[in-house]
C-alpha cells in the first residue's frame, strides 16, 4: 500500500460511524440550565439562611429576656447568673439546635 | 450560553464527527458516550464567547480532550493497581489497528489534520501546543502511521 492508498484508508476509517448512543440535545441544554441556576441561587440561599439563623437568635434572647421579669439576676444551677448571660446561653442553645437541624436535614437530602 | 434554539441545530451539525473523533480516543463504547454528553454539558456551562460555529467547534475539541485526558489519567491509575497481565494489541494493517497502536496524541493529531482539515494553528489551538511544534508532531505521527501501514 502506497501512502496516498495508506492515507485514504485513513480518512475513511475516521469517516466510520461508531455508531453510539446519542443523548437528546434538548435534555443536555436544560441539564445545564438548571444546574446553572442552582448554582447562581447557592450564596442567595446561604445569605437567606445565615438572616434566618440570626433572627431566631434574637428573639429567643429576646423571649428569654421577658420571661425573666424585672430582676437582673436569675439564680440558676445555684448560680447567681446575671440576665443577660441566660438571655445569651438561651440564644446560643437555638443557635446550635437550628444549625444542627440544618446540617441533618440537609445530610438527608 | 447559546440559547435553546440556536443549540440544537449546532448539535445536530457537530455532534457526529465529535462522536467520531471520541469513540477513536475514549477506549470504550460507553466512556465515549459519556465524554460526548459531558462535552455538551461543560460547553453550556462555560463562559465561551466564540460567535462562529467553527470557534465553537474547535472549542468542543478542546473540552472533549480535556475529558479524555482526565479520564486517561484515571485508567493509567487504574492499571498500575492492578497486576500486570496486559498485552499489546496484536499488529494488523487494518487502519483501526494501526491506529490503536498509535499514541493517543498521534491520532488527535492525524484526526485533526485529515478528518477535520484543520490548519496548524487550529490545531495547536485545540491541542494547547505550539503551532511550530504542531507541525513537527504532525509529520512524525503522519511517517508512524505510514510506517505501521506498510
Amino acid at each position: 500500500m502506497n501512502d496516498d492508498e495508506a492515507l485514504a484508508a485513513l480518512i475513511a476509517e475516521f469517516d466510520r460511524d461508531p455508531g453510539l448512543s446519542r443523548a437528546n440535545p434538548d435534555e443536555i441544554w436544560v441539564r445545564a440550565r438548571v444546574d446553572e441556576i442552582l448554582e447562581g441561587g447557592r450564596p442567595a440561599l446561604r445569605a437567606l439562611g445565615v438572616a434566618q439563623l440570626l433572627t431566631l437568635d434574637a428573639a429567643v434572647a429576646v423571649l428569654v429576656w421577658m420571661l425573666l421579669g424585672a430582676e437582673p439576676v436569675v439564680p440558676l444551677l445555684g448560680l447567681a447568673l446575671p440576665k443577660v448571660f441566660v438571655a445569651a446561653l438561651a440564644a446560643s442553645i437555638a443557635h446550635t439546635a437550628a444549625t444542627l437541624g440544618g446540617a441533618l436535614a440537609a445530610a438527608q437530602g | 450560553m447559546i440559547d435553546r434554539d440556536a443549540f440544537e441545530p449546532f448539535y445536530r451539525d457537530t455532534v457526529p464527527r465529535l462522536e467520531k473523533f471520541v469513540a477513536r480516543l475514549a477506549g470504550s463504547r460507553a466512556a465515549a458516550e459519556e465524554i460526548v454528553q459531558e462535552t455538551y454539558y461543560r460547553f453550556l456551562r462555560s463562559k465561551f464567547t466564540g460567535e462562529s460555529d467553527e470557534e465553537r467547534r474547535r472549542y468542543l475539541y478542546r473540552i472533549a480532550l480535556n475529558l479524555m485526558k482526565t479520564q486517561w489519567a484515571q485508567e493509567r491509575k487504574r492499571i498500575e493497581l492492578e497486576p500486570p497481565g496486559t498485552v499489546e494489541p496484536p499488529a494488523t494493517t487494518e487502519v483501526s489497528g494501526v491506529l490503536e497502536r498509535m499514541s493517543t496524541r498521534d491520532r488527535t493529531l492525524l484526526w485533526l489534520a485529515y478528518a477535520e482539515g484543520y490548519t496548524h494553528r487550529e490545531m495547536s489551538e485545540v491541542m494547547g501546543v505550539g503551532a511550530a511544534s504542531i507541525r513537527v508532531l504532525l509529520s512524525r505521527a503522519r511517517k508512524r502511521f505510514l510506517d505501521l501501514m506498510k
